[in-house]
């Protein structure tokens, strides 16, 4: 009994502890999903994204260089991350939006590979010892970030740019035959997607005691990826799961001592959703349309006041 | 007509190769506005290839094609479902996992008037274009009889809605001229019915005009002011339906077929 009380002990505690993280691959996870779910491009170099957003931040933070005082420091490195990984989306992007859906997937592999390797050589960023980094945020502002960007994932869906987003992902010649702009949306969809992952890079960089080029490494994208597939392709509440689940998860395991078997355990998890529900744990549905919360809510907007219908079909 | 206006499509020496091939050669086409046209010709005769031109999805290798007397050809597919053209896939392309509704909502993106900034503040801008859309595409969708099924993924449709909704959406594009390619394929007869006096609705009340490619010689014949008949690429016949009905050549052309 009192073993019992133990463990859920210190499941509490390891998830108090963890939520900072938690929060940091939510928003990644839901960034590669607009990239991945959303629009149906194929993106596979995430944490790339994630490092440049994390390394602006702490170049900033550490070195300060406008003087400012700290939350204006702070407010400066989560806008320069945001803008300039925005921005290293938009160069991917330009050339990869006219080409078919393989190109991409291999430059933001490349793109991931060359940020780490020069990571682990510009000395002014520490190169393979990393940077230490003020810790200015709090697990509240980190979830106050998720909340904004749940939001914004959701407004974007359903808004007439999400609406053209998906009709992109669903048939690319039939939306432009209705004067959808096959380009402009890829490019845009990129540059939100990598935005968000500056986002995650500043609250990481603010949250974490330092940061090295070694955490930023290809099996942070494979696992962001995971994240996505696992939760269902385009399911927004479904990638949420998965993303707070499997950052749990090695937490988990290194409690009931078992963290030796993390790549076992992660593989199994694989193999068996990909043999039992391929679709992700929500597929493309949301929680919102599982029966038993659909009883009390669902999406509406002001549509559904102004024609007394309900807006998203389970 | 009094005055000499442009016609709304002229196709002058449309032509286009695939390899050796020479799909469609030296075709010239014209809708007048409000006109119905009808292009018809034995499979791969180049009917679709045709629309693949006239809407930018594939170059013309020859020839120009204008829209009211400015050239189109060359223009991508958006720009010239912009300048005002339409159309429907021969093998459907819906999007098939949104919902009928918001197939037909997406094809009315370019009156939303609000953008990113909009959507996530949601303010006034936004709630007016979402209702004014919603309220658009409700109407189309109920004159296609479509509208119980707004909340349906497109598609789990049946064929016969699934080719009707395709209409609805290349219809709200308000587009000048409409192409159509085989719309009553799989239909039934009472569904064929149904779809020949929606087309002449179109031209009536949404004042469109029709470029028509199908089978159904009855559908073509009622509707149709004109039609243009294909064969290995070449136009073989020009006339009203009843020149069409007793040609020669065009009744060879589908016999040998078939
Ligand atoms: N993208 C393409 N590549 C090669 N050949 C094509 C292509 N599109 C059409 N064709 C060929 O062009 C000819 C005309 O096809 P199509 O326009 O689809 O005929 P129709 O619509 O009249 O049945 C056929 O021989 C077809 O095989
Ligand atoms: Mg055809």
């Amino acid at each position: 009994m009192t073993s019992v009380i133990e463990f859920f002990t210190s499941l509490g505690s390891t998830i108090f502890s963890s939520l900072d993280l938690i929060g940091v691959y939510v928003i990644l996870a839901l960034g590669l999903n607009l990239i991945n779910g959303m629009a149906g491009m194929f993106s596979i170099g995430h944490a790339g994204f994630w490092a440049v957003g994390a390394y602006t931040a702490a170049a900033i933070t550490v070195h300060d260089p406008l003087s400012t005082p700290w939350p204006v420091t702070l407010a400066l490195s989560i806008i320069a991350a945001i803008a300039v990984t925005g921005f290293a989306g938009l160069v991917l992007a330009l050339p990869c939006s006219r080409l078919a859906g393989d190109y991409l997937a291999i430059a933001t592999l490349g793109f991931s590979i060359i940020v780490v390797s020069l990571l682990y050589n510009l000395d002014f960023v520490g190169a393979a010892t990393g940077l230490s980094t003020p810790t200015y945020v709090s697990k509240g502002f980190i979830w106050l970030m998720v909340a904004l960007s749940l939001l914004f994932y959701y407004r974007l869906q359903y808004s007439n740019l999400g609406r053209t987003i998906l009709a992109l992902r669903e048939d690319e010649i039939a939306a432009q035959s209705i004067g959808v702009n096959r380009v402009r949306l890829k490019i845009l969809v990129l540059v939100l997607g990598a935005g968000m992952a500056g986002l995650a890079g500043a609250l990481f960089a603010n949250s974490a005691t330092y940061i090295n080029p070694a955490g930023f490494e290809f099996d942070q994208s494979i696992k962001i990826l995971t994240m996505v597939v696992l939760g269902g392709l385009g399911s927004l509440t479904g990638v949420v799961l998965a993303a707070v689940l499997l950052t749990l998860l090695p937490e988990v395991l290194r409690l009931v001592n078992l963290a030796d078997y993390q790549m076992l355990v992660f593989s199994v998890l694989l193999i068996v959703m990909v043999l039992v529900r391929p679709q992700g744990i929500l597929g493309r549905k949301e929680l919102w349309d599982l029966p038993l919360l659909r009883r009390y809510w669902r999406p509406s907007g002001p549509l559904r006041v102004a024609l007394g219908s309900v807006e998203v079909k389970s | 007509m009094t005055t000499t206006t442009a016609p709304l499509l002229k196709t002058t020496g449309m032509g286009i190769n695939f390899g050796g091939l020479k799909a469609v050669d030296e075709v010239n086409l014209q809708v007048d506005p409000g006109e119905i046209v009808g292009l018809i010709g034995p499979n791969g005769a180049g009917k679709t290839t045709c629309f693949n031109m006239i809407t930018g999805v594939y170059k013309p290798s020859r020839g120009s094609i204008e829209l009211a007397g400015a050239r189109i050809d060359g223009k991508s597919t958006p720009s010239i479902n912009h300048l005002g053209i339409a159309r429907t896939f021969q093998n459907i392309r819906l999007f098939r996992q949104l919902t009928v509704l918001d197939n037909v909502r997406v094809a009315l993106h370019r009156q939303a008037g609000y953008g990113l900034l909009g959507a996530l503040l949601r303010l006034s801008p936004y709630r007016r274009a979402e209702v004014s859309m919603r309220q658009r595409a409700e109407y189309l969708l109920d004159v296609f009889g479509l509208a119980e099924r707004r909340w349906d993924r497109a598609g789990d449709l049946p064929y016969g809605e699934q080719r009707k909704l395709e209409v609805v959406r290349a219809l709200a594009t308000e587009p000048k001229l409409l192409l159509l390619d085989e719309p009553a394929a799989g239909m039934n007869p009472q569904e064929t019915a149904t779809l020949t006096a929606l087309i002449q609705r179109l031209r009536q009340e949404f004042k469109v005009s029709v470029l028509l490619i199908e089978h159904d010689m009855s559908l073509v014949m009622k509707v149709c002011d004109r039609i243009y008949v294909l064969d290995y690429g070449k136009e073989i016949a020009r006339g009203t339906p009843p020149e069409i009905q007793s040609n020669q050549q065009v009744i060879k052309a589908y016999l040998g077929e078939a």
